[in-house]
C-alpha cells in the first residue's frame, strides 16, 4: 500500500512539473510569435527580394511510392515565391507509378550529368531533367530509405541552402522566403524549422489555401490541435531557450555545408530529422563553433495527416521509435555540460517528458486503477485530479489554437473554432490515452530491437483545379 | 501572414491565466512532496486547480471567440479606413482638398506612410513635409526609445517607410541597442533613410556615423550586405566609410566588397584589387568576386589572381576562376584548363563555367578538354558544361 502511495506521489509530481513546463513554454512561445510578427514584416521580405540578398535554395523531395501526391506536391514547390531555387525529387526505388507520373507531368528527359558524390548513397540509376521547368531535377535511384534519398539529393544540390521536404506536403508560397531571411540576419544559423499544419480539409492553389475547413473526421481534428500545440507553442518556445532538438522532416531549411560537414542524414534511424539536428549540435559544440538552430512560427508547411487510426498509430509508433533511437545514439550528450543547454536542459526534458512520458502515463493509469480498486486512493481526489489534468490540457490546446486565429490564413468560421475546442476536450477522453499506449508499445519494440517505416495511406493533396 | 491586432492582448491574457494557474500546481507539489500522500488540504488545492484551469479556459475561449467574430470585420474596417485616407491624402497632394487638422489617427498615419513608401520624387518630399507637420516622426521615435519590443519593432518599420533624415540620430542609437532584433530593424530603417539624403555633405557625415554604429553593433555579414544594398545612392558613401575605418572587422570588408561588385562601383576597383591578398580567405574571395564583376584587373594585380587559383581554400579557388577570365586570353585558357583538374568538384564546375563564358575560344577549349584533358573528372565536367551551354542556347532560342 505504501509503495502504491509513493508511486502516486511520484506520478503527481511528474504531472505537475510537466504541466508547469508546458505552461512556461506556452507563454514563451506565444510571446515569440507576437514579436516575430513584427520582426519579419512584409517590408523586410520585399527588400530581401528587391535587393537580391536572398540565398538560393535547393528543395529536396524524397519520394517512395507517392504516385497520389507527387505531381501536386512538385507543382506547389515550383510555384514558390522565391527568385532562385531548384527542386530535386528523388524516387527512392519507387515500385508504383511515381516516376511515370513525374515524367508525364513535367516532360522529363534523361540528363547524363556529373555531380559531387560527397555523401555515399545507394546507386543512382539515372538523373532526369524537365523540358518545361529548368529548375526541376528528378533522380531515379535504388531504394535506400528516406535518409539515403536525401543524401543523394544533397549530392546533386547546387545551392548553399537545402530544404528537405516531404512529398505529401505543400509549402506556403512564402515559406522559403521567410525561412531564408533568418540566414541573412545571422550567419551562424545552421538550420531553420518551420511550422507544420495539417492540410486535411483545406483546398490549395499555388501553395495558398483557397478554402479552409476543419475536416469532418475527429482523428484529423485532434491532430490539428496537436500540431498547433507542438509547433506554435512547444518548438517556438524551445527556440527562445536555444534548445531546438527537432526540425520536422516535413520542412526545414539547412546550410548545405553544415549538413555535409556532419556526414549528411544518418540511414540507421527512422527519425532522421531529429538525428541530424542532434548531430549538428554535437559536432558544432565539440568543434567550439558558434551556431544557432531555430524554429520560426511562420514559414508554414501543410502536410496531410493520417485520417485512419491504423496509419496514425503506425506513424506515431515510428516517431517514438525514432525518438528513442536518437536519444540512445546521442546519450553521451545527456547531462554533459560541454553541450550547454542541449545537454543540461533539452535532452533531459526529451528523456523524461517525451520518451518516457507514455511509460509514465500507462503505468500511472494502471496504478490509479489498482489504487481505486484497492481503496488506496480517494475516488473524489482522483476525479478532481483527472478534471484538473483534462482542463489544463484543454487550456494549453486552446492557447495554441488561439495562435492559429492570429494568422491571416486561419479557419474562418466560428463553427470551426468550436469544433477545435471540442476536439481539445475530446482528445483527452481516449485519443490521448490510445496514443500513449501506442507509444508505450513502441518503447517495448525498441527494447526488443524491432521496427521499420511501415506503409502510409494517402488521400492526396486537394487542389482548387482538381 | 499575421494579424497585428489583438495579439498583444491575447499574450497578456495568457500570461495572467498561466500565472494564476501555476499557483495551485506549485502548491500541490509542495503539499504532496512535503506530506508524501497524506491528503489534508489536498482536496481544496485540487479544487483550486480545477477552478483556475476552468476559469482560464473560459476566459481564453471567450477572448478567442470574440476575436474570431470581430477580427475579420475589424480588418475590413481598417482596410476601408486606410483606403479612404490614401484617397484623401492624394487629393491633398493634388491641391483638391485642404490638409486635415491634426492630430492624426492611426489610419491616417498608416496611409501617409504607405504613400511615402509608394511615391517617389517631389510628391514624396511633400509627404515627408506632411509627416513632419503632424509630428509623426517624433511619435515614432518616442516609441523606438520605449521598452516594449513589439512596439519598438513596429515603430522601426514605420520609420523605415517614413525615411525621415531627422530620425537618423534615433535610428543610429537603436543600431547599438542591446537587443539584436532592434539592431537589425534599426539598421534597415537607417539604410533606407540614408538613401533619401540628397545633400552630399550630410550624406557623407551620416554615412560615417552609420558605419561607426554598425561596427559597434558588430552586425552579421548578411545584414551589412542588405544595408549596403538598401542604401542605394548612398551606398558609395557607406562603402567608403566602412573601408576607411581601421577597426573594421572582416565581415564588413567582405560585405563592402560585395556591394562594390554588385552595384558596379568602379571607383572602388582599386580597393578590391588591394584586398586580393588579404589574410582572411572570405575577404580574398569577396575581392575576387568584386574584380570579376567589375571586369577590372590591372596588370599589377594579375599575380594575386594567379596565386588565388592555387589557394589552399576551396571557395577562394572557386572565385578565382571567375577572375581568371580577366587574365590575358592565352593565360586565362591555360589557367582554367589546369583548374578543370582541381580536386574539388565545385572548382572544376566554376572553371568549366568560366571557360564557357569566354566565347568561342573558351568553348573550343572546353571541347578540347572534354576529349583530351588528362584528368577523367575534368573531361566529364567539360562535357557537362558544354551540354548545359547547348541546353541554355536552345531554351533561349525557343523562348524567343
Amino acid at each position: 500500500m505504501r509503495a502504491l502511495e509513493l508511486v502516486q506521489v511520484g506520478l503527481l509530481t511528474y504531472f505537475v512539473v510537466l504541466n508547469l513546463i508546458y505552461s512556461g513554454l506556452s507563454f514563451i512561445g506565444l510571446r515569440t510569435v507576437v514579436v516575430h510578427a513584427r520582426e519579419l514584416s512584409d517590408l523586410a521580405l520585399r527588400d530581401l527580394l528587391e535587393r537580391e540578398v536572398y540565398r538560393p535554395v535547393s528543395i529536396l523531395v524524397p519520394a517512395f511510392n507517392e504516385e497520389r501526391t507527387i505531381v501536386a506536391a512538385v507543382r506547389s514547390f515550383l510555384a514558390l515565391q522565391y527568385p532562385r531555387f531548384e527542386v530535386i525529387v528523388v524516387s527512392d526505388g519507387s515500385t508504383d507509378g511515381t516516376l511515370e507520373r513525374l515524367i508525364e507531368a513535367f516532360a522529363l528527359v534523361e540528363d547524363p550529368r556529373v555531380w559531387s558524390a560527397r555523401l555515399p548513397t545507394r546507386p543512382v540509376r539515372r538523373v532526369l531533367r524537365s523540358l518545361r521547368h529548368p529548375e526541376l531535377v528528378v533522380v531515379d535511384k535504388e531504394n535506400g530509405g528516406k535518409s539515403d534519398a536525401l543524401n543523394a539529393a544533397i549530392n546533386l544540390a547546387r545551392y548553399p541552402l537545402i530544404a528537405p521536404v516531404d512529398a505529401d506536403s505543400v509549402l506556403d508560397a512564402q515559406a522559403i522566403l521567410r525561412a531564408s531571411r533568418v540566414f541573412v540576419e545571422d550567419e551562424t544559423v545552421l538550420a531553420v524549422g518551420g511550422t507544420v499544419r495539417p492540410l486535411n480539409g483545406a483546398t490549395f492553389r499555388s501553395g495558398r489555401p483557397v478554402s479552409m475547413r476543419v475536416p469532418s473526421g475527429w482523428l484529423e481534428r485532434f491532430q490539428i490541435v496537436e500540431y498547433a500545440r507542438a509547433f506554435f507553442l512547444g518548438r517556438t518556445g524551445w527556440t527562445r531557450l536555444g534548445t531546438v532538438l527537432i526540425i520536422s522532416g516535413a520542412f526545414g531549411l539547412f546550410r548545405r555545408d553544415a549538413v555535409v560537414r556532419v556526414g549528411g542524414f544518418w540511414t540507421g534511424t527512422v527519425g532522421e530529422d531529429m538525428e541530424l539536428v542532434l548531430r549538428l549540435h554535437r559536432e558544432y559544440r565539440r568543434a567550439g563553433l558558434p551556431y544557432r538552430i531555430v524554429v520560426a512560427p511562420d514559414p508554414i508547411c501543410w502536410t496531410e495527416v493520417p485520417s485512419d487510426l491504423r496509419t496514425l498509430l503506425r506513424q506515431r509508433s515510428r516517431w517514438h521509435r525514432g525518438l528513442w533511437q536518437n536519444l540512445w545514439r546521442h546519450r553521451g550528450m545527456l547531462l554533459d555540460p560541454r553541450y550547454g543547454r542541449i545537454g543540461m536542459l533539452g535532452l533531459p526534458y526529451f528523456w523524461l517528458f517525451e520518451a518516457l512520458a507514455p511509460v509514465v502515463e500507462v503505468v500511472g493509469l494502471v496504478t490509479f486503477g489498482i489504487s481505486l480498486a484497492l481503496g488506496v486512493v480517494d475516488p473524489g481526489i482522483f476525479a478532481l485530479f483527472l478534471a484538473m489534468a483534462v482542463l489544463h490540457g484543454m487550456l494549453l490546446s486552446q492557447i495554441a489554437v488561439g495562435v492559429e486565429a492570429m494568422l491571416l490564413e486561419r479557419y474562418p468560421r466560428i463553427s470551426d473554432r468550436l469544433r477545435l475546442l471540442a476536439a481539445a476536450f475530446l482528445e483527452f477522453l481516449g485519443f490521448h490515452q490510445l496514443l500513449a499506449l501506442d507509444r508505450f508499445v513502441a518503447t517495448l519494440r525498441v527494447l526488443r530491437g524491432r521496427g521499420g517505416w511501415g506503409a502510409m495511406r494517402r488521400a492526396g493533396i486537394p487542389t482548387a483545379t482538381s | 501572414m499575421w494579424r497585428r491586432f489583438g495579439d498583444l492582448g491575447f499574450a497578456a491574457l495568457v500570461a495572467v491565466v498561466i500565472t494564476v494557474e501555476a499557483v495551485p500546481l506549485v502548491w500541490l507539489t509542495w503539499v504532496v512532496l512535503g506530506d508524501l500522500g497524506h491528503h489534508e488540504g489536498l482536496t481544496w488545492i485540487l479544487l483550486g486547480g480545477v477552478a483556475t484551469a476552468a476559469l482560464g479556459l473560459v476566459v481564453v475561449t471567450a477572448y478567442l471567440l470574440a476575436y474570431q467574430t470581430v477580427s475579420d470585420r475589424r480588418a475590413a474596417a481598417l482596410a476601408r479606413a486606410r483606403g479612404e485616407w490614401v484617397a484623401r491624402w492624394l487629393r491633398v497632394l493634388a491641391g483638391r482638398e485642404p490638409e486635415p487638422a491634426g492630430p492624426l489617427g492611426r489610419d491616417a498615419v498608416g496611409a501617409l506612410l504607405e504613400l511615402r513608401e509608394a511615391v517617389r520624387g517631389a510628391e514624396a518630399e511633400r509627404l515627408l513635409e506632411l509627416l513632419r507637420r503632424y509630428g509623426v516622426g517624433d511619435g515614432l521615435e518616442g516609441r523606438v526609445r520605449g521598452h516594449r519590443i513589439a512596439r519598438r519593432l513596429q515603430a522601426l518599420e514605420d520609420l523605415a517607410r517614413a525615411r525621415a533624415p531627422e530620425a537618423m540620430p534615433t535610428l543610429l542609437a537603436a543600431v547599438i541597442d542591446p537587443d539584436r532584433r532592434v539592431q537589425v530593424a534599426a539598421a534597415r530603417a537607417a539604410a533606407r533613410t540614408l538613401a533619401d539624403v540628397e545633400d552630399p555633405g550630410t550624406r557623407e557625415e551620416l554615412a560615417e556615423a552609420f558605419a561607426a554604429s554598425l561596427v559597434a553593433a558588430a552586425l552579421p555579414f548578411g545584414v551589412i550586405e542588405e544595408v549596403l544594398l538598401l542604401a542605394d545612392e548612398a551606398a558609395p558613401a557607406l562603402v567608403r566609410a566602412i573601408l576607411a575605418r581601421e577597426d573594421v572587422p572582416a565581415p564588413f570588408v567582405r560585405a563592402a566588397l560585395d556591394a562594390v561588385g554588385r552595384l558596379g562601383l568602379l571607383p572602388f576597383g582599386d580597393a578590391a584589387v588591394a584586398r586580393l591578398s588579404h589574410p582572411d580567405p572570405e575577404v580574398r574571395a569577396a575581392a575576387l568576386r568584386a574584380v570579376a564583376r567589375l571586369h577590372v584587373l590591372p596588370e599589377g594585380a594579375r599575380e594575386a589572381v594567379r596565386a588565388a587559383l592555387d589557394d589552399e581554400v576551396e571557395f577562394v579557388r572557386i572565385h578565382a576562376t571567375a577572375a581568371a577570365a580577366l587574365l590575358p586570353r592565352e593565360e586565362a585558357l591555360a589557367a582554367l584548363w589546369a583548374r578543370l583538374g582541381d580536386p574539388s568538384w565545385w572548382v572544376r564546375r566554376a572553371a568549366a563555367d568560366a571557360l564557357a563564358g569566354l566565347g568561342r575560344a573558351g568553348l573550343a577549349e572546353l571541347g578540347h578538354a572534354a576529349r583530351a584533358h588528362p584528368d577523367r573528372y575534368a573531361r566529364d565536367m567539360a562535357a557537362q558544361a558544354l551540354r548545359d551551354r547547348t541546353e541554355r542556347v536552345v531554351a533561349e532560342a525557343v523562348a524567343r
